[in-house]
């Protein structure tokens, strides 16, 4: 009885397995066969009659408010699928491999760090947005052909706990300058450059600040004992006083951690546990834009003057943190009352970026991360 | 040898290799060699090969998986002895928890770690090889443990009649019998140690790096995908000598050896306390750095609550949850058919097994960032577009734990006495009968556990999962390293609520496999 039941469970495994390797067969198969295209063809008609779907590509920090494109769906019919993948770091390497025949139809969240090695690589269709004449014209700037479009903006600065300074009546520091000074020694935590996108901002910042002397000011730094970490979370909540068991009350992160630190509190403080060193920060502009290769050009563009709208602007600050770049969209009061936003930020042009970003990265390497 | 080639010649075997060839060649070859044509520049290799940072990461990756291996060992030998050898109550509920750390999110683990390792310890490579053994405990379990079982304890009762000594018996007996297993072992530890990216990154911070995490680095931070193509090639070449010289070294073991099936005994009351002591320090190690993250679950700032835990019923979470379930069950039975295939091959075809035993180590070798890029490079338009269907994620997966898988079915197979299947074709059997009545039937138990690390691989993957879109739902350890990169305690506790929810998961599915182990058809067989 057990070795006839047994016997028969075997058998509808291999069967099981049979139809399953006849499958994968006809897939390995399938791979060098150009003839199957027929069947192809049909469904890509198909799929052009349906109801188009456009696929939004975007980085894993790409977080806007659940249903918030029912809006664009309602008005033109298209409806927005997102794909999220790595950091964005990761999805620029990926789009840059993919051009041409891309992974979905519009882009999102391409920063000025990281944005000439798309444009380089002839990632993006160009289109002007109607909106443009509404957004911050220093961001439009960056891309004068409408390659892509900016969407936010954010800063990387220090951030300091502010308790800890209190409690020990020391001042905290106020420039790059003054982070070198031997009073604060052992407090700083910097995310690595090579890895992280904030680390990479502060780098640049310490480039727009010294020039030439960046590598000196750093050799300093290191003197003094910085701490470079892997990733931003690591230096964040692994470290900084204020988030963490960390020992080191000096971090870079966003000038909208404070906000996020008491919106996202469970129960909210009256005011941030921490501030932000307003001359030490680094303009972040993100950018969207419509893939070569896309089959729904016209589309795409409807997403891109949606995601620049007042609709979809005024959802970011909440959702992500970042400051909307359409100058008519109303910010809401509780991110305004705990953000800052710094006057002058430190910048470097993309173009410059792009040709010395590796060269830099090497040498940063080489001052701080020598073990 | 004529004997053996009369009888066991084989028309299933040439189709098996032919089938699993065809799968790697596809998914695995293919899109190297686009990614390497598409991408290298001739260049680059010089470069890449005369930088003297290449080396210094040659280097670190290699010393620092030695330290790996030796630290595994040292850590799993004794409760894979207890396991391997012995009958006892909780035997199962022991095997799962060793297993649990193999299926983690590597970030996860890393953020454990971070949270029970003193200050002082992190960024170290203590800190590095205590977490790799973490994960690899239960490779050795697996692996050596289930090579123990087919130990027929006659053989050292024997032994100990004719006057060995219990050191006599080991080394007559029980290493020339686990030898294989233990090679086979420490070659899938040391190929985790040498290609570990996150644990790397996360506990040997920034000065740290390994190839793997190299190649991430130049990939996605600076953007020389040539570069981290050329380091990729390197990193596999090393490999596969590595491997070679192991499998040289492991020699034809075991072949000609007479195990029986499945004999292991009732633990004696005698070495009760020793195993009660191996228990408990085992679930220790296991659990202390599993009930830091529940901990963690329940902390936002400095107050206790459950926010976490409400908002893990929300839909993204449960989809997360779904797409994992999804993904590493097509994982399983993908996994677990190619391995079985592929060590159809390598054991019984007489042309081409032993390199097919060869190219199944490649993809342990072939990093999870190289394989998604070739992916990403190759299936990139008209019908063959699968980069954003989500069983794609699972065929990746499936290429990174087959070869596990494989390293699990061949010695078994290779220890089923060839006189069963014989004797079979003498009385008449055919070929597909033999297989499935004699080669199946004491496979039954290596299949199930290599189902359990196909599972294991896919639901804890990370490196390949975050590189390809994702349509829809992501998988858990996506979700989770999303959700500890954003700003706020209420979310970092979601991630980790999550994670504990991943465990919790992880450790349902061990124990549902290893009963179904315990119910099989062989359990009482005599």
């Amino acid at each position: 009885m057990r070795r006839r039941r047994s016997t028969g469970l075997l058998a509808v495994t291999l069967l099981a397995a049979a139809v399953l390797a006849a499958t994968l067969l006809a897939a390995a198969c399938a791979g060098s066969d150009e003839e199957a295209n027929v069947a192809a063809s049909t469904t890509l008609d198909e799929a052009r009659q349906a109801p188009v779907t456009l696929r939004l590509l975007a980085h894993d920090s790409f977080t806007p408010t659940e249903g918030i494109f029912a809006a664009f769906t309602e008005q033109t019919g298209i409806t927005v699928e997102i794909l999220r993948s790595g950091d964005a770091g990761t999805l620029v390497t990926k789009a840059v491999l993919a051009a041409g025949s891309p992974e979905g139809d519009v882009l999102w969240g391409l920063d000025n760090t990281l944005l000439s090695r798309a444009l380089d690589a002839d990632v993006f269709v160009p289109y002007v947005s109607v909106h443009r004449g509404d957004l911050d014209p220093a961001a439009v700037a960056l891309a004068a052909q409408g390659e892509v479009t900016p969407v936010d903006s954010g800063d990387v600065c220090i951030n300091y706990d502010k308790a800890w300074f209190a409690e020990r009546k020391v001042t905290p520091p106020l420039t790059l300058q003054a982070l070198a000074s031997s009073t604060y020694r052992n407090l700083l935590v910097v995310p690595n450059p090579v890895s992280s996108s904030p680390g990479l901002a502060f780098m640049l910042a310490s480039i727009a600040e010294f020039g030439e002397e960046w590598q000196q000011w750093w050799k300093t730094m290191r003197d003094n004992n910085v701490l470079i970490v892997e990733s931003w979370s690591d230096a964040y909540y692994g470290h900084f006083t204020a988030a963490s068991e960390g020992t080191r009350p000096l971090v870079v992160s966003y000038a909208t951690s404070p906000p996020a630190e008491v919106l996202f509190a469970d129960p909210r403080p009256s005011e941030a546990p921490t501030s932000v060193a307003a001359l030490t920060c680094f303009r972040q502009y993100e950018f969207a834009g419509i893939l070569r290769g896309t089959k729904f050009e016209r589309e795409a563009r409807l997403l891109i003057d949606f995601l620049v709208s007042r609709t979809f602007q005024e959802d970011l600050p909440l959702t992500q943190f970042v400051w909307p770049i359409n100058r008519t969209a109303t910010v809401p009061k509780e991110f305004l009352d705990y953000s800052l936003r710094p006057e002058n930020p430190l910048t470097i042009p993309p173009s410059t970026i792009a040709q010395q970003r590796a060269t830099w990265l090497d040498e940063f390497s080489d001052i701080m991360l020598r073990s | 040898m004529t004997q053996r080639s009369n009888l066991g010649s084989s028309r299933l075997a040439p189709t098996a290799l032919t089938i699993t060839t065809a799968v790697i060649a596809t998914f695995l070859v293919v899109p190297l060699v686009v990614l390497v044509v598409g991408q290298v520049q001739w260049s680059d290799i010089s470069r890449v090969i005369a930088r003297a940072a290449t080396w210094r990461v040659v280097w670190f990756s290699t010393w620092q998986a030695v330290l790996s291996v030796a630290a595994t060992f040292v850590i799993a030998m004794p409760v894979t002895w207890l396991i391997g050898r012995h009958e006892f109550r909780g035997r199962r509920v022991l095997r799962a928890i060793c297993t649990v750390g193999f299926l983690l999110p590597s970030v996860v683990v890393g953020a454990a770690f971070l949270a029970v390792l003193p200050r002082s310890l992190h960024y170290s490579v203590l800190a590095v090889v205590l977490a790799h053994a973490y994960f690899n405990v239960a490779v050795v379990v697996r692996v050596v443990g289930a090579r123990l079982e087919t130990f027929d304890p006659r053989l050292s009762q024997a032994a100990y009649v004719l006057g060995a000594t219990p050191l006599r018996a080991i080394t007559t007996l029980a290493w020339p019998l686990s030898r294989g297993a233990v090679m086979s072992a420490s070659g899938v530890v040391f190929l985790y140690c040498f290609t570990s990216y996150a644990v790397v990154r996360v506990l040997g911070g920034p000065t740290r790096n390994t190839m793997e995490s190299d190649i991430a680095l130049r990939a996605f931070g600076i953007g020389d995908v040539s570069g981290a193509t050329v380091l990729a090639c390197m990193q596999v070449v090393i490999i596969v000598l590595v491997v070679a010289s192991l499998q040289r070294s492991a020699g034809r073991e075991a072949t000609h050896l007479r195990l029986s099936t499945i004999r292991i005994t009732s633990l004696p009351s005698s070495k009760r306390p020793v195993a009660i002591a191996v228990a408990v320090a085992m679930t220790l190690f296991v659990m202390v750095p599993l009930a830091s993250v529940f901990w963690r679950s329940v902390r936002v700032g400095d107050s206790f609550s459950l926010a976490a835990w409400r908002a893990t019923f929300g839909r993204t979470l449960v989809d997360a949850v779904a797409a994992s379930t999804r993904i590493a069950l097509l994982t399983g039975l993908l996994g677990v058919l190619l391995a079985a295939l592929a060590s159809l091959g390598i054991v019984r075809a007489r042309v081409g097994g032993q390199v097919l035993d060869a190219i199944s180590v490649v993809p342990l070798a072939l990093s999870p960032v190289t394989l998604g890029l070739g992916l990403i490079v190759t299936f990139d338009s008209s019908w063959y577009d699968w980069r954003a269907d989500w069983w794609f994620v699972a065929v990746a997966h499936t290429l990174v734990a087959f070869p596990l898988v494989t390293r699990v079915l061949v010695p078994a197979w290779r220890a089923i006495p060839r006189r069963l299947s014989d004797a079979a074709a003498v009385l008449g059997a055919g070929e597909l009968r033999r297989f499935v009545d004699v080669d199946l039937r004491i496979l039954h138990r290596a299949l199930v556990a290599g189902l359990g690390l196909a599972v294991a691989v896919s639901l804890g993957e990370f490196g390949a999962a975050t590189l390809l879109s994702r349509r829809g739902a992501e998988t858990m350890p996506v979700t989770i390293a999303r959700l500890l990169e954003r700003t706020g305690d209420a979310v970092r506790a979601q991630a980790f609520a999550l994670s504990s929810l991943l465990i919790v998961f992880c450790i349902a599915a061990l124990l549902a496999v290893e009963s179904a182990l315990g119910k099989g058809p062989h359990a009482e067989r005599h």
